[in-house]
């Protein structure tokens, strides 16, 4: 069952969140949605498999992704776990920062459709579309 | 005086130089013939004198000795010995069976005697252990006295008893030359009786204790007189330096009044004074003077004291008097002679230059114009020939001169006919200088105008000399690079000083590029103050050449771009910002959207679905929009990054093709390619090209008809082919879309790539289209070093073109990629 796989979504915006969290609950996995830095952390210490990271850069209060995915890569207990940016910042410095941080794959919101990331992300977490 | 030099005669010249060599001559000889002779004087008369003091100082010590040598014989006198054992004895000798006053007796026969014999004793005398006088003898003019028994002294507090009385036998006690002193208090006897006394001590032959002195009072008179005729001045001096001897008898004894004050060698010749400390030398001459002098040693006392010196004083003045004489009559006949001898030589000289005279008068006359000046030659010897030279020297200037004459003359003739030339040309000259007079004028006044122009505009002005890299800047330059002139060496080296580090390889590319003729130079870099502050420079500049073709100078401007910079910025990151804030709710829209579509709120009915899809693609051409503004806002900033790769440019348009393809079957349009296989891989940003490529295909099957058709053409270029009519400058390839669309009107064809331009013609129809496409395009292919145009005809259709060096592109650093 894919509700075995809690996905971690962290997205201040509220509309954007509610689609993402509906389309991975379509999926059949379970989710947990954070606004901000602090309940990114909350959640990887309260929750014991986490299986996939969607992660946006701007985030509610000063920690933003990039901060978020620092403190994640340096902790073995998460450093492992597949993380997803999709966010509308594309500086090309971020970007080439993010993948040398080791993420999976990173989104342009306006880009890509909703239903090609949760794709993305399901094969990556089940070896499935 | 250099007029004196100038003015005086030959013959002068050389009288007066004889002279001087003469005078010199006969000065240093005589000179030192004198100095000779005098130290030969002065040697022997210190051989003299010391001679006549060594004898003088072997007679008074001869004299010395002999008197010690009669105390010694008095002292084994039986007298003595009977006197000391009748004074033991209540004036009885039963030794001798004889009294006291027998032996007082016979000892002052005795003491007579003596002092008759070398008639120099002024008194002899014994005393006894107690001081008490026994016998005392005076002797004065030949004449011996006893004294009588009750005018006898004690005298055992005098100076000679007490040294005599602390002597061994055999010794004597040598006083110093002293007054006689006679009475109580003792007084200077006068006349004044200057005495040495001598003395030894006797011994009781019984017991061999102390029994008395006997003393000599030596006549110091008559020890020294007597002495041969000194030939300067002598004087025998004692110990502490007073007269012993003196010419003048007044000061002898330092005059005895008072021995403390008086004369003495010190007070007389405070120049030899030396004589009284130790010398080494017993002759010298100094202050004038030639001094000698001996010491005579007190041999009798043992102890070899000097007792007195004897000295003997020559002035030079004495010994140099004659040939002082000589020495003045020798110079007077010597200047008689000498005046002589040079009116003599000088007679002698005028004569012999007297035909050197007349040969100064003739030159003189020649040299005033006399040609016809002949001098007389009355010898044959040296001045003779020449005169005879001279004569026929002035022959040949006489008929030079004539050639001469005639030769100015003509010379005259034509300087007089080019003087007139010169004259016309003169006003001619001075006409042309008055209209460039006029010119220079306005020319100033352009020049202040430009000047005035750029102060105010604060642009430098530069000036460099590429041939000898000479740099000169006006000071508006100094200004925008924030240095003195002093700290700018006027090189082209010492304006790249001032560039920063980064900008600093663009900008000499540029300037390179610009030097060869390849490209404008116009370009924008940054400088580095020396506060570190960084300002943004715009520099253009043209280059002047030779002949051949070869850059033989750049002048250009530099102005300060910073605050427009600053401005651009401000304005791009805003468009750049709000870009971003407008992407996030159309990504929204975008996905709730899809969602819908996507059945994920149930099924939708057709009307639904296609209100739906029309909002789902206004909204991706809005995502488009806001991404080609951040496209043109990066290109404004400056900041978008070229990041290269190896690039297979074929399958690069065929995939554009293929992704756009759709549309143009959508449209019934026809697509065809044609792709040159022989374009090589190359290294370039796959992003950038992509956008090129895909830019010309959908603009084409935007703006053609349904059922038109399009041409993709790629082609590889070598270099010198033809290429929108101008030969390759490199190898590259051309890339063109040509379709049989609306075409661009032709008045509109020069704003084709302005930003947000839109054609009339296309803006009357329904087409999508944001107006920024081939701004971006024509921003990319600048950056790369290719170039873009397009040909277009209203209603038939348009090719756009590209051309791309295969040397592909340089990575450029930048913030943003082009999305």
């Amino acid at each position: 069952m894919n509700s075995d796989h809690t996905i971690l979504v962290a997205e201040d915006e509220r509309p954007l969140l509610e689609a993402i969290v509906k389309k991975l609950g379509d999926k059949g996995f379970a989710t947990v949605a954070a606004r901000t830095g602090a309940q990114v952390i909350d959640y990887l210490n309260e929750i014991e498999n986490i299986s996939a990271i969607w992660l946006d850069h701007y985030l509610i209060g000063e920690a933003n992704g990039l901060d978020l995915l620092a403190r994640i890569k340096e902790s073995e207990k998460w450093s492992s776990i597949p993380v997803f940016v999709v966010s509308n910042t594309a500086t090309q410095d971020k970007v080439a920062t993010y993948m040398k941080l080791g993420i999976n794959k990173y989104f342009v919101k306006s880009e890509n459709k909703i239903s090609e990331i949760v794709d993305e992300v399901t094969q990556t977490v089940l070896g499935e579309k | 005086m250099g007029n004196f030099l100038k003015n005086i005669t030959l013959s002068f010249k050389i009288v007066a130089v004889a002279s001087i060599l003469a005078g010199v001559f006969l000065g240093s000889s005589v000179g030192y013939i004198v100095m000779q002779t005098r130290g030969a004087l002065i040697d022997s008369q210190l051989s003299v004198l010391k001679t006549s003091v060594e004898s003088e100082r072997a007679r008074i010590g001869g004299r010395i000795d002999e008197v010690s040598n009669i105390l010694l014989a008095i002292t084994g006198t039986p007298p003595i010995q009977g006197i000391i054992r009748a004074n033991k004895n209540n004036g009885v000798d039963s030794f001798e069976n004889s009294t006291l006053e027998q032996w007082r007796k016979r000892l002052g026969a005795i003491f007579s005697v003596e002092a008759s014999s070398v008639n120099l004793f002024a008194q002899i005398r014994l005393i006894d252990s107690e001081g008490n006088e026994v016998v005392r003898v005076n002797y004065d003019y030949d004449n011996a006295e006893i004294v009588q028994k009750d005018l006898l002294q004690n005298k055992r507090t005098t100076e000679y008893f007490i040294k005599t009385s602390s002597l061994k036998e055999g010794e004597i006690y040598v006083s110093n030359a002293e007054l006689n002193r006679e009475g109580a208090p003792s007084k200077i006897s006068e006349p004044y009786t200057p005495v040495v006394r001598y003395a030894t001590p006797i011994f009781d032959e019984e017991t061999g204790s102390f029994a008395g002195i006997i003393v000599l009072n030596v006549l110091v008179d008559k020890l020294v007189k007597n002495a041969s005729v000194p030939i300067g001045e002598k004087y025998i001096i004692d110990k502490e330096g007073f007269f012993i001897s003196h010419p003048d008898k007044n000061k002898e004894w330092g005059g005895p009044v008072n021995l403390d004050t008086g004369y003495s060698m010190q007070t007389e010749f405070p120049s030899f004074s030396v004589l009284n400390s130790e010398v080494s030398e017993d002759a010298f001459t100094k202050d004038g003077n030639i001094v000698v002098y001996a010491q005579i040693v007190d041999h009798a006392s043992g102890d070899e004291e000097v007792l007195w010196s004897v000295v003997e004083i020559l002035p030079l003045s004495v010994v140099m008097g004659p040939i002082n004489k000589n020495i003045q009559r020798t110079a007077l006949i010597g200047s008689g002679t000498f005046v002589l001898l040079f009116i003599a030589f000088l007679f002698s000289i005028r004569f012999l230059l007297r035909p050197l005279k007349t040969l100064v008068y003739g030159a003189e006359s020649v040299g005033s114009g006399d040609f016809d000046t002949k001098i007389p030659v009355t010898t044959n010897d040296e001045i003779g020939k020449v005169g005879q030279a001279f004569n026929s020297m002035v022959l040949q200037i006489k008929s030079s001169y004539s050639i001469l004459e005639e030769k100015v003359s003509e010379k005259t003739k034509d300087l007089r006919n080019n003087l007139e030339s010169l004259e016309k040309a003169k006003l001619a000259t001075v006409n042309v200088l008055e209209d460039m007079a006029e010119e220079k004028k306005k020319l100033e006044a352009v020049s202040d105008r430009l000047s005035l122009a750029t102060q105010a505009a604060h642009i430098g002005i530069w000036d460099w000399d590429t041939v000898n890299n000479v740099l000169v800047w006006d000071d508006q330059m100094y200004v925008l690079y924030g240095i003195n002139k002093d700290s700018f060496s006027g090189a082209y080296e010492a304006w790249q000083e001032g560039v920063h580090p980064e900008d600093l390889k663009a900008s000499d590319l540029d300037i390179q590029a610009a030097l060869k003729g390849t490209k404008e130079f116009n370009t924008d870099f940054r400088v580095i103050w020396p506060n570190k502050s960084v300002h943004e420079i715009r520099a253009f500049a043209i280059v002047k050449r030779n002949d051949a073709g070869e850059p033989i100078r750049m002048i250009g401007v530099n102005w300060d771009i910073t605050h427009e910079k600053e401005v651009d910025r401000a304005k791009s990151e805003f468009v750049s910002l709000a870009s971003h804030q407008l992407r996030t709710p159309l990504s929204t829209i975008n996905w709730y959207s899809e969602m819908l579509l996507d059945g994920d709120a149930g099924k939708l009915n057709k009307q639904q679905t296609d209100y739906l899809s029309e909002i789902y693609k206004g909204n991706k051409r809005m995502v488009e929009l806001v991404n080609s503004l951040l496209n043109v806002s990066r290109i404004e900033l400056g900041t978008f990054a070229v990041d290269p790769e190896e690039v297979d440019v074929i399958s690069l348009v065929q995939e554009t093709v293929k992704e756009t393809g759709t549309k143009a079957i959508e449209r019934d349009q026809k697509i065809s390619v044609e792709c040159d296989k022989e374009i090589p891989i190359i290294n370039a940003d796959p992003k950038l090209l992509r956008m090129i490529f895909t830019n010309f295909i959908t603009n084409a099957i935007k703006y053609t008809p349904e059922k038109g058709s399009i041409k993709i053409v790629l082609k590889n270029i070598p270099k010198g082919e033809k290429v929108n009519e101008k030969a390759s400058k490199e190898d590259g390839f051309l890339y063109s879309v040509s379709d049989t669309g609306y075409g661009i009107p032709k008045s509109e064809q020069s704003h084709i790539f302005e930003k947000l331009f839109r054609a009339d013609n296309i803006q009357k129809m329904d087409t999508e289209g944001t107006g920024l496409g081939l701004y971006i395009v024509k921003a990319i292919i600048q950056k790369i070093h290719g170039s873009v145009w397009f040909e277009s005809k209203e209603g038939e259709g348009t090719t756009f073109s590209v051309w791309i060096p295969l040397s592909g592109m340089g990575k450029a650093k930048g913030d943003k990629k082009l999305t």
